[in-house]
């Protein structure tokens, strides 16, 4: 075996096995990034149940439910016009944050054929009038006694959640959590949808 | 072999995030800790099996229809973890203190995990 000092080839040759071997683990950072996208991606999406990432638009489930004065509303009834359904508790903090904004925005395009439908999960009247006089809405608010629509209709999994229902009775978005109604985008969405299918 | 460990990291970061989506709450019992809701064998031996989810369903204040979803998403084959997690939502905050209480009384640890 022969030593010879390292001849200036031989540094070369080392810088560039070192910028191979970076090369490298960058490779494998951004192979390894995109795994891990795509396993998120697939693990989040493909639900055994099939409640989420179904193909084409998912149609709203049909309801039947008492407002607070006692009178039924039948998402039926709303056919034809874009419905904004809020599902919400009197326990939940963000769910009363939002409202302002909804109702305003209810305001604002009501008139233009839109419905907002608040729907608590509250089974006690009074914690729900309690909320309702810090945080007054003149969107009807339905009460759901039974979680049949919460639960197995639409699976609420967090709250607030809001499901915006085009002309046609499908869900065209699905928002869960905290929103703010009150931004250009979603009037803009609201308005997308309002003039979409409207008798011309 | 260098590349291999930021893909190791990339693997255990997705697999942590996947394991992130809503949730109820942990339960453990025999050093056996459990997302409820999940679906598992150890679970399903742990809760179902052993009839401890019907006794501690019984000894809450839950609606009778609400306390038979509970087990049948639970323990049958409509188990469903999105419909565990509506269910747990849909209870009030006193519904949902009772139910934990009632699952320490027959000796599970709980831990809440906000995601």
């Amino acid at each position: 075996m022969s030593s010879r000092p390292m001849s200036a080839p031989d540094h070369r040759k080392r810088g560039t096995s070192a910028s191979a071997a970076s090369k490298s683990v960058h490779t494998g950072m951004l192979f390894a990034l995109i795994l891990c996208v795509m396993l998120f991606c697939v693990l989040q999406l493909s639900s055994p149940d099939g409640a989420y990432g179904a193909q084409g638009p998912e149609k709203a489930p049909l309801f039947e439910l008492s407002d607070l004065q006692g009178k039924t509303h039948r998402l039926a009834d709303y056919a034809g016009k874009v419905v904004v359904i809020n599902f919400w508790a009197s326990w939940c903090p963000e769910c009363i944050d939002e409202m302002p904004s909804l109702n305003a925005l209810y305001e604002k395009l009501r008139g233009k054929g839109l419905v907002v439908l608040g729907i608590t999960s509250d089974r006690k009247q009074a914690p729900v009038e309690q909320a309702l006089r810090r945080v007054p809405v003149s969107y009807p608010i339905l009460i759901e006694t039974t979680g049949k629509v919460f639960i197995r209709q639409y699976t609420v999994i967090g709250l607030p959640t809001t499901v915006v229902v085009d002309r046609d009775g499908a869900i065209a978005e699905r928002l869960v959590g905290k929103t703010d109604f009150s931004t250009a985008a979603f009037a803009r969405k609201i308005q997308d949808l309002l003039d979409k299918g409207r008798v011309r | 072999m260098k590349g291999l460990g930021p893909f190791v990291a990339g693997l255990v970061a997705a697999v942590l995030l996947a394991g992130c989506g809503p949730t109820t709450f942990i339960i453990s019992k025999d050093g056996r800790a459990y997302y409820l809701g999940r679906k598992s064998q150890g679970l399903h031996d742990m809760i179902c099996r052993s009839g401890d989810l019907k006794r501690v369903l019984d000894e809450t204040s839950i609606p009778e229809d609400l306390r038979q979803e509970f087990y049948r998403y639970n323990c049958t084959q409509e188990h469903s973890k999105e419909k565990v997690v509506s269910l747990y939502l849909f209870l009030s905050p006193e519904e949902k203190e009772e139910l934990k209480s009632a699952f320490r009384r027959h000796g599970y640890t709980i831990n809440f995990v906000p995601c």
